[in-house]
């Protein structure tokens, strides 16, 4: 357990002193209450009622973390949650052949760790930040009793469990069937640029037709563990999709420049 | 015939986790609300894709959880049994139904309206506890399968 503690939360230890305040930590704009949080209503979790919301800022303890940090290692006893506040994480598991498979991306506003705070089973997956990040921690103590005592904070638990079921369920419905590379990728790019979540903008090219461009910034090598498959098939299939002119890749831009063309190819 | 939830708590019909530490007065709210249905072999309770109208409460007999994949195969995700709660996730956040859930065996149900489902998790906040266990449960499973599915 040793191993892992570096990133761990103290409750009663806040990371961010006052001397904070003026030098935010890794240039994060810290939110310290969520009372006065004004992403509150925005995130799933943690728009809750105001006796509900006083009582987590109670149990919470709020730490800003590196980018890369570990929140909690697949195999670990469970601690407690995360919410997260700001930035992502990347929610992934080892196969029994030793890869790496990303299950899922977070998002702000969901709560990290929950499925093994609830049951008490281990950490079935690793949390791994990918952007310097603002989480707050709850004991998996305080956490259990505060959804015993606060009925609507268990119906948005449930709320978030059943989109993650929901997820998890669609992602079963395309891997049902086995497709190749491109069409998974294909999917993966318009599913991207469907929920747009700060990473998709809309505009004309040259022409005056449509696009869409989405900020990447994944590896190949995320990208393959997202889908299942190999970092080089990943740099094939890019390749396949820009020869065919349905994809302009300029850095971490992705264009999208015959969405027609993909979803046919997505078979959706 | 129909059974009621209270003269079955303690026979070979069980509430399953969620509704088993019910109190006395929980219960006979819960039998307020739930509908005894009947369903033969090969009907279906509910439809993937169909928006959710409420949970469904096994109480005897056999279904089976499935789902149809990009191309039209379909797959057999889990078969429930008596005390299993179907529908849960999709009845709370007003989602489509994940599966379709089709009896394997003569099945009698007790269907919760959704309205009703949810003043009932308002009224007795210890349910939603439960509810919160079962859930995770269920997405452990789907991740698994995701595992699974993935290593192929």
């Amino acid at each position: 357990m040793e191993r892992y503690s570096v990133m761990q939360v103290h409750p009663g230890h806040p990371i961010i002193t006052e001397e904070a305040e003026v030098r935010s930590p890794y240039g994060l704009d810290i939110i310290e209450s969520c009372l006065t949080c004004k992403m509150r209503e925005d995130y799933l979790f943690c728009n809750l009622s105001a006796p509900s919301t006083k009582a987590l800022e109670a149990i919470k303890s709020t730490a800003a973390y590196p980018k890369g940090a570990l929140l909690f290692v697949e195999g670990q006893n469970p601690r407690g949650v995360f919410v997260l506040c700001h930035g992502r994480a990347k929610l992934s598991t080892s196969s029994a052949d030793g890869k790496t498979i990303i299950l899922k991306i977070a998002e702000p506003g969901e709560i990290l760790g929950l499925s093994a705070t609830v049951s008490g089973k281990a950490y079935e997956v690793t949390a791994e930040l990918m952007e310097p990040s603002q989480a707050n921690f709850i004991t998996r103590q305080d956490f259990l009793n505060f959804l015993r005592d606060h009925g609507d904070a268990s119906l948005r638990v449930a709320e978030q469990l059943s989109q993650n079921y929901h997820s998890a369920y669609e992602e079963i419905r395309s891997l049902g069937l086995s497709h190749s590379a491109s069409e998974k990728l294909a999917k993966l790019l318009l599913e991207w640029a469907h929920d747009g979540k700060g990473k998709a903008s809309k505009g004309k090219d040259s022409k005056g037709k449509d696009e869409v461009r989405l900020t990447v910034t994944l590896t190949h090598e995320e990208i393959a563990q997202l889908i299942g498959t190999s970092r080089e098939t990943v740099t094939r299939a890019l390749a396949d999709l820009k020869r065919k002119q349905l994809v302009q890749v300029k850095g971490s831009t992705v264009v999208l420049r015959n969405k027609a063309a993909l979803e046919k190819l997505a078979g959706s | 015939m129909s059974h009621t939830l209270t003269e079955n708590a303690h026979t070979a019909m069980p509430l399953g986790e969620l509704f088993e530490h019910l109190t006395a007065e929980a219960l006979l709210q819960l039998d307020r609300i739930a509908m005894p249905q009947r369903y033969p072999v090969k009907s279906v309770l509910f439809r993937e894709g169909k928006p959710a109208s409420g949970v469904f409460l096994v109480r005897s007999g056999r279904v089976k959880l499935s789902l149809h994949c990009s191309h039209g195969k379909s797959l057999v995700v889990q078969f429930a049994g008596p005390g299993e709660p179907l529908g849960l996730g999709a009845t709370i956040s007003a989602r489509p139904y994940e599966v379709t859930a089709e009896a394997t065996a003569p099945c009698e149900v007790c269907f919760l309206p959704r309205k009703q489902f949810l003043q009932f998790l308002a009224d007795y906040p210890n349910v939603s506890m439960e509810l919160v266990k079962l859930l995770c449960q269920d997405v452990d499973g789907a991740y698994e399968r995701v595992r699974s599915l993935r290593q192929r």
